[in-house]
């Protein structure tokens, strides 16, 4: 799921500093899920907000909403009706939420109030990482359903460099090494041999993100 | 929203309870608290892994200082647990999944043959017991060492006739304590007593080495003194003691702690025929398995439970689930025995009612808000939260089958309404049912 | 002559700060004017929001009264109260108030000499650090917690 984390709120109040009354909306999905957006960080983040405005002398209204996504174009135009008289939106949501919800409001700034960091999963509560970079063209099949991509330093596709050492990368040492961690899953699962097919080098331009943004097309559900 | 949403939260505020209880341990606790219960009418089914009952008991048959005494006293409740119509025995047989909350728990047991069979408690002991392991390392191999339990079947099956140890007349016993098990005061006692027979009844030289004097447990300081008056000699060590062998006899020399002045203490030297040390106790390595699969919290060492004093020693984190006896921690026989009566007192008092009244506080999940997050199953301390699917799983309110709920739910009759969950919910999609909501409201909003 | 009588939030877990605030009460012990207690199950119902909405609403200090550690009656609501206090006090310094306002105390059901000396030792240090800046800032004069002394 995509991981974000909240903005340092002297980043946050730099970007409001202009305005005297905002929306601060929330998102029920993702960054709910990661604690970062949710509706207990929208009342959290409120409240701090305003104090912080206060203490200036230059109060801050603010009205708290947390929809259920912010990333479908109803989801946004919905939202864009409670943002009526407001000077900006704050928001809480991932950049595809800030983005979605700032194409439906062309008058009024959206600001985002996290960045959105990764695609991750929970290691354990309260700690995320990196698995996933979408590089559009997964080759988990055949590493043992651990992705080199993401979790490689070096993004190395086949077999690790000379510095992994006891299962550790050698630029970061809390890092496991991805490959290590290849090696062992595909021991585990019998298929070992996987390793000896090349995998060669990412074609970035056509695969990935080098040629702009990517979309997928379904004419089958195309109304 | 969706309009046939069913709202699960106007559940059932009381939930029955059957007079059904299960036990998982055949050893003294188990048997003890089976015996109760059984006497009560409540139906017990008593699971051990192992062929036979007893556990560890069979390794200590002075603990009431008569040695047939005590065999008399376990046997007698085995032969009650044989005959009560109340008692289902399963040996041979492990718990393998539990699934539900207190009123609804769904036990598979797995016997010999393989056969899993579904059980359906209203409350559920574990009285899984400890293992011990003979540890000899650092002692020379010369037939001079023994175990508690061999000093103790040693001296239950000799008569009036002599000590002997490997066909060798037994003169001089040294035992040596503290070089495990911190805080068991059970190997203290035991030598105490041990000792206590071999002066008055062998008239043996006894020595007995300790760190600590362990006296804290009924009759421990009177024990102690009886055994000084009977001539029994108390040594005090700091280091681990040098062992070595001279002749067929077993030496152990230590400082004499008794001087202050470290440089000037004087080694001592101790000959005896027999070397006897404490097994060493330690958790029953499935105990995390059980754990994981009873959603109970590890303690400290691999044991049951935290050591928190509000849990009373048999409360685990889950209602409805006892921890009694070693598995807890190791403790002296007569207070296994209390506590074996504790917990079955605590689980009949559960039963009479017949009925669970849910507690004024019970949280509550609004399934539109919540995010599938998994925080609060993983926070909740009772393990009272589940992630559902379908509402069906709600054994207490009748629904349209397939109702779906798809989101974490909180079972009215596991919560104990602390709130924990209420302020960790990201989504704040629970609520405290029957909190004053007044007073927090100022705060809240 | 104008006071100032700093308004204390204390948040008090039911299982060791409401007894102990009971037995202050029956030995009859002076707590600080102007006190607000709001009990809760267990402190681990205290959300961060409570802390930092207390002061939002003009307390000039908020205090958890919890079970002391591996005494939680619910294990780990005093642990997860403590966490969420110090992400609190994390945020109050990053605007610029001042993090020594809240505050959690450890305590028993028999605390009862603890719970007051705790409460006035507050209410001294609260003295010492000033009124809540918020609430200077509509009216320097009129401060919502200071009154008239007779």
């Amino acid at each position: 799921m995509i991981k974000a984390e909240q903005k340092p709120i002297e980043e946050i109040l730099t970007y409001l500093d202009p305005y005297k009354k905002i929306l601060l909306s929330g998102c029920g999905a993702c960054v709910t899920v990661c604690h970062a957006g949710g509706e207990k960080e929208v009342s959290l983040l409120a409240s701090s907000l305003k104090m912080a405005r206060n203490l200036t002398g230059k109060p801050l209204e603010i009205q708290e909403i947390t929809p259920a996504r912010q990333c479908e174009p109803e989801f946004a135009e919905e939202l864009a009706e409670k943002a009526e008289g407001v000077e900006a939106v704050l928001s809480l949501s991932c950049g595809v939420g800030v983005q979605t919800l700032a194409r439906s409001l062309t008058k009024t700034p959206v600001i985002p109030g996290v960045n959105t960091v990764f695609m991750g999963e929970t290691v354990s509560h309260g700690v995320w990482e990196e698995r996933c970079q979408a590089c559009g063209n997964c080759l988990l099949e055949r590493t043992g359903g651990v992705c080199p991509i993401a979790r490689c330093s070096k993004q190395l596709l086949n077999g690790p460099c000379g510095g992994s050492s006891k299962g550790k990368c050698e630029i970061r040492q809390e890092t496991d090494c991805a490959w290590q961690l290849i090696y062992d899953r595909l021991k585990s699962l019998g298929q070992l041999d996987k390793l000896r097919e090349v995998i060669p080098a990412k074609n970035w331009g056509t695969e990935s993100r080098d040629k702009g943004p990517r979309r997928i097309v379904r004419e089958d559900l195309k109304i | 929203m969706v309009q046939s949403m069913p709202d699960l939260n106007k559940v059932a505020q009381s939930i029955p309870l059957k007079r059904e209880v299960l036990v998982l341990g055949g050893g003294v606790s188990g048997i003890t608290i089976a015996d109760i219960l059984a006497r009560s009418g409540i139906h017990v089914t008593l699971v051990e892994k192992r062929k036979n009952l007893g556990g560890l008991s069979k390794q200590f048959c002075l603990f009431s200082n008569r040695p047939g005494d005590s065999d008399n006293r376990i046997s007698g409740k085995m032969a009650r647990l044989s005959e009560s119509p109340h008692i289902t025995l399963i040996t041979g047989a492990e718990l393998v999944g539990m699934e539900g909350h207190f009123g609804s728990f769904q036990a598979k047991i797995r016997k010999e043959s393989g056969e899993t069979i579904l059980l359906f408690p209203s409350a559920v002991v574990v009285a899984t017991g400890y293992i011990t392991r003979r540890d000899a390392k650092g002692i020379p191999d010369s037939g001079c060492l023994a175990f508690l339990s061999d000093m103790e079947r040693l001296i239950a099956e000799t008569g009036e006739s002599g000590l002997l140890w490997n066909g060798k007349p037994l003169n001089t016993v040294t035992f040596v304590l503290d070089q495990a098990n911190d805080d068991i005061k059970l190997d203290t006692s035991t030598v105490f007593k041990q000792s206590l027979v071999l002066r008055q009844k062998y008239n043996c030289q006894v020595y007995v080495l300790c760190k600590d004097l362990k006296v804290s447990f009924t009759s421990g300081e009177r024990l102690y003194r009886k055994a000084r008056e009977a001539g029994v000699l108390f040594f005090k060590y700091e280091e681990t003691p040098e062992y070595s062998l001279v002749g067929d006899r077993i030496c152990v020399a230590l400082p004499d702690n008794t001087n202050l002045k470290k440089e000037e203490q004087e080694k001592i030297t101790l000959l005896s025929d027999l070397l006897v040390l404490p097994e060493v106790c330690l958790p029953d390595p499935e105990a995390e398995q059980l754990c994981r699969i009873l959603r109970l919290r590890m303690g400290k060492g691999g044991r049951f439970m935290d050591d928190n004093p509000q849990f009373l020693r048999i409360r685990s984190n889950r209602r409805g689930v006892f921890v009694a006896g070693a598995c807890r921690f190791p403790q002296l026989p007569a207070e296994t025995l209390k506590e074996a009566e504790a917990a079955a007192q605590e689980i009949t008092a559960l039963l009479a009612p017949g009925v669970y009244e849910c507690g004024p506080l019970v949280a509550e999940v609004n399934a539109d808000k919540c995010a599938l997050c998994y925080t609060c199953p993983r926070l909740c301390p009772h393990s009272a939260i589940g992630i559902e699917r379908y509402a069906g799983k709600n054994v207490y309110y009748v629904l349209g089958n397939g109702d779906r709920w798809n989101a974490a739910r909180v079972e009215p009759a596991a919560c104990y309404g602390c709130g924990i969950c209420v302020a960790e919910c990201p989504a704040r999609a629970i609520s405290l049912r029957g909190e004053d909501a007044l007073s927090l409201d100022a705060y809240a909003k | 002559m104008l006071v100032f009588i700093p308004k204390i939030v204390a948040f008090c877990c039911e299982q060791s700060g409401v007894p102990a605030a009971e037995m202050a009460e029956t030995l009859k012990l002076s707590v600080p004017a102007n006190l607000e207690i709001v009990p809760v199950p267990c402190a681990g119902r205290t959300e961060t929001l409570f802390l930092l909405k207390a002061l939002e609403r003009g307390a000039d200090g908020v205090i958890v009264f919890a079970c002391h550690e591996e005494n939680c009656q619910y294990l780990i609501g005093n642990m997860r109260a403590k966490s969420r206090l110090l992400y609190a006090q994390n945020l109050l310094q990053k605007i610029g108030l001042e993090k020594e306002r809240l505050e959690i105390c450890n305590i028993a059901t028999n605390s009862g000499v603890k719970f007051a000396e705790t409460l006035k030792d507050k209410a001294i240090r609260l003295k010492e650090l000033g009124p809540n800046p918020l609430t200077r800032i509509n009216d320097p004069l009129a401060h919502a917690n200071v009154g008239i002394k007779e």
